[in-house]
């Protein structure tokens, strides 16, 4: 079964858990096995990079528009 | 006539008595407004309670002082919960104040109360409407007032617990006359934006006037129609209103909504090791036995050929095992293809299977399969293999070829 690529953290992070369900379930081969664990070493990676952000982001909604402020504000 | 001296000392404590004993006067609600106010800086306070036609002396001290939720202030109307005193010293009397409610709270407790039951009816806070919270949220909306603790209260946690949230911040009035048109229509533009998945709705402590405005029907209704789930988060601990009983979640402060709403990055971080030690724990044990299993089949009598081929695939899979151990994934995958077609194939080829279904190998004392009845003299030693082993022969008759049995038959 084809799966859509994680677009965000949330659906990473599910999928994630799926291919571990599916490698320590052991009822595929081992060419699937390969595949599936190098698809969840790279959502791992995408989940963690996602994470890795130094600095929280904040927009205030003025007027319609949305301004970007910085941390010690 | 006969005086009777007493001293103006017993006169006070005798009328002190008097009223002591007088239960009406020990504890009764007064109805008026607050004048000539001094906090003392003891905390204890000094008041008059006056109506248009007569004031009396009130003291309130600090420890009932203190729990009040707001500061009295000159023509305050009140209801003060007094004890009516002599202050033996002057002899003038004077109301102990335990507790103060401003006037018209009864009407607003009322309309609470009036509300919370129409919009329980119209089913409003029913549990099917609740929506679930996002587990990680893509980005999180505040409506709040821009100037109050609570959005100072709410950036702490959250930029504690994951940076990688970004927070959309809708100011509004929390109090006042613009209040309930702001908030509704904050909670309105956020639907319409669609940039945050999940919304806390909230102010800081204040008294049930200043929290009034989370409990109007316009923005209860503004809540239950948002599609994005809103956490309410008003006030402390003991302050509920209409908000915290339509939104999808109550949090019992702003710092308390800012924790339920943001996962923290710490624990994510360990879920994703956890796993990932997981899957490499759960690979490498599949490469292990995989390796076993094709140590098994190449090691078999039976197998005396031990062809360049699956020597080639055994190196294989050591660089397989290799190139895991040190984490080169994209190695590992490319080489895993050759291996598990060199596995199947083996499997495919193995004698043991044939042998599984019933047939027999037959090899002369050398070692050489016999192929043909040429290969079998009579008195000759063979040696038979089956599917769980072999055992030792010997020929009785001349071999006979298929065509011969058929002339003779």
């Amino acid at each position: 079964m084809a799966r859509k690529p994680a677009k965000n953290f949330e659906e990473a992070i599910l999928a994630l858990e799926e291919s571990v369900r599916r490698l320590e379930n052991g009822e595929i081969t081992l060419e699937e096995s390969i595949k599936e664990y190098k698809k969840g070493m790279e959502l791992a990676a995408f989940c963690n990079e996602i994470l890795a952000k130094a600095e929280q982001e904040i927009y205030v909604y003025e007027q319609g528009q949305y301004h970007k402020i910085e941390q010690g504000d | 006539m006969k005086r009777k001296i007493v001293s103006v000392w017993e006169v006070n404590r005798y009328v002190s008595h008097l009223i002591e004993e007088d239960y009406m006067l020990n504890d009764l609600w007064l109805q008026g407004e607050v004048s000539n106010c001094k906090y003392h800086h003891s905390g204890h306070v000094y008041f008059t309670i006056k109506d248009e036609r007569a004031g009396i002396n009130a003291v309130m001290f600090e420890r009932d002082a203190k729990k009040l939720s707001f500061r009295l202030t000159e023509g305050m109307k009140i209801y003060a919960r007094v004890r009516i005193t002599i202050y033996e010293k002057t002899g003038g009397y004077q109301a102990y104040v335990q507790d103060i409610e401003k006037q018209g709270m009864g009407i607003l407790y009322e309309r609470f109360e009036a509300l919370k039951l129409k919009l329980a009816n119209e089913g409003l806070f029913d549990e099917k409407y609740k929506r679930q919270l996002p587990k990680f949220p893509k980005r999180v909306g505040v409506i709040t007032s821009s100037t109050g603790a609570a959005i100072q209260d709410i950036r702490q946690v959250s930029n504690r617990r994951c940076k990688s949230i970004p927070l959309y911040i809708y100011p509004v009035h929390v109090q006042g006359e613009y209040a309930v048109g702001e908030i509704v229509e904050a909670i309105r533009m956020a639907n319409e934006e669609k940039k945050v998945d999940v919304i806390i709705l909230g102010r800081g402590g204040g008294s049930i006037e200043d929290l009034w405005a989370f409990n109007e029907e316009a923005v209860a209704w503004a809540i239950f129609e948002s599609e994005i789930p809103i956490v309410s988060a008003v006030g402390h601990e003991i302050d509920f209103t209409i908000s915290d009983f339509v939104s999808d979640k109550r949090a019992a402060t702003p710092s308390a909504a800012a924790e339920i709403v943001i996962p923290s990055q710490e624990e994510l971080e360990a879920r994703i090791k956890r796993m990932k030690e997981n899957m490499q724990y759960t690979i490498s044990e599949c490469l292990k036995n995989a390796r076993n299993q094709l140590n098994y089949l190449t090691s078999r009598p039976i197998y005396e050929r031990k062809d360049l081929f699956y020597k080639s695939k055994m190196q294989e899979v050591d660089h397989l095992m290799q190139a895991l151990n040190y984490g080169f994934t994209k190695k590992v995958h490319e080489s895993s293809k050759a291996y598990e077609i060199a596995l199947q194939k083996l499997e495919k080829l193995s004698p043991l299977n044939t042998l599984k279904r019933g047939y027999a190998l037959v090899e002369d004392e050398k070692g050489q399969i016999v192929k043909s009845v040429k290969d079998a003299r009579q008195e000759e030693k063979l040696k038979i293999t089956v599917a769980d082993g072999s055992f030792l022969v010997n020929v009785f008759s001349e071999a006979v070829t298929h065509k011969e049995e058929v002339k003779h038959g």
